[in-house]
């Protein structure tokens, strides 16, 4: 069997993907795990490259931030002020793995691994952060209004 | 479910695609392997967003899944979760999306309307 284990990058994207998870109830989360280590495994057997699925992996998270607040209200669909809560923590979740991972990633792996993912922890954070703001945004968005009430 | 996302009506179109050549059920990574074939990668963001959608659309009826029953030690690999297009997620797929009909001869101007 393919131990993705022993390669960093893949087992990065199985961490920010457990942290992203954290927020969902036990069972999906559990499934989401596994359906994730599945993707890792078959990804490592077909050969596609590990820091691509790390990529993947930090993007995937950072999708629901803007799936919820663009791509829900272009679609004039209400997006839940819970959800885009769930969204921003999961976001500062992803955030928050990037970051307890990027030191010893520093050591372990060389300048070039440290700055992809330092990059991407810097990236985790100005989303969490435009996300709060954005979320402000949302509550007022025209998007959001339930049918027949005016707008002021 | 309400309207469907991009993303996911790409979903349902690919797995109505896969099941057009014989493969009735699928998984994430063969999913993800047939959206990145078409004009979807440009809408697929991360891999990670694949699985939350199939969870939406599950919940929603237009997908079924179960757990492939495998020995994990004999396959060499983790089981898959199997996915299988629902009656009700083909109409939603021709309801959202449907399949396209031969251009008209004459198609009316703003000004004509």
């Amino acid at each position: 069997m393919i131990r993705f284990e022993h390669d960093t990058p893949r087992r990065c994207a199985l961490l920010v993907c457990e942290l992203t998870s954290i927020v969902a109830p036990r069972d999906a989360r559990t499934r989401l795990i596994e359906e994730r280590r599945s993707h890792l495994h078959e990804s490592a057997r077909a050969g596609a490259p590990a820091a691509a699925e790390l990529v993947s992996a930090v993007r995937g998270s950072l999708d629901d931030v803007r799936g919820s607040l663009s791509i829900r209200a272009a679609a004039g669909l209400p997006p839940l002020r819970s959800a885009v809560f769930t969204d921003a923590t999961t976001s500062l979740a992803a955030c928050a793995a990037f970051l307890a991972i990027l030191v010893p990633t520093m050591f372990m792996e060389g300048v070039f691994l440290a700055t992809l993912v330092g990059t991407a922890a810097i990236a985790c954070a100005t989303i969490v952060l435009f996300g709060g703001y954005a979320t402000r945004l949302v509550q007022w968005h025209p998007l959001r209004r339930p049918p027949g009430k005016p707008q002021s | 479910m309400g309207e469907l996302l991009p993303l996911e009506i790409n979903i349902l179109r690919a797995a109505a695609r896969l099941r057009h050549q014989q493969a009735t059920e699928f998984y994430g990574f063969l999913l993800a392997s047939e959206l990145a074939k078409g004009d979807a990668a440009r809408q697929l963001l991360g891999h990670g967003t694949i699985y939350k959608a199939l969870d939406r659309l599950e919940k929603g009826g237009l997908l079924a899944s179960r757990w492939e029953v495998i020995d994990q030690s004999e396959a060499g690999r983790p089981r898959r979760r199997l996915y299988e297009l629902t009656g009700a997620g083909a109409l939603a797929l021709q309801r959202a999306a449907p399949s396209p009909s031969p251009r008209p001869a004459h198609r009316p101007r703003l000004a004509e309307t």
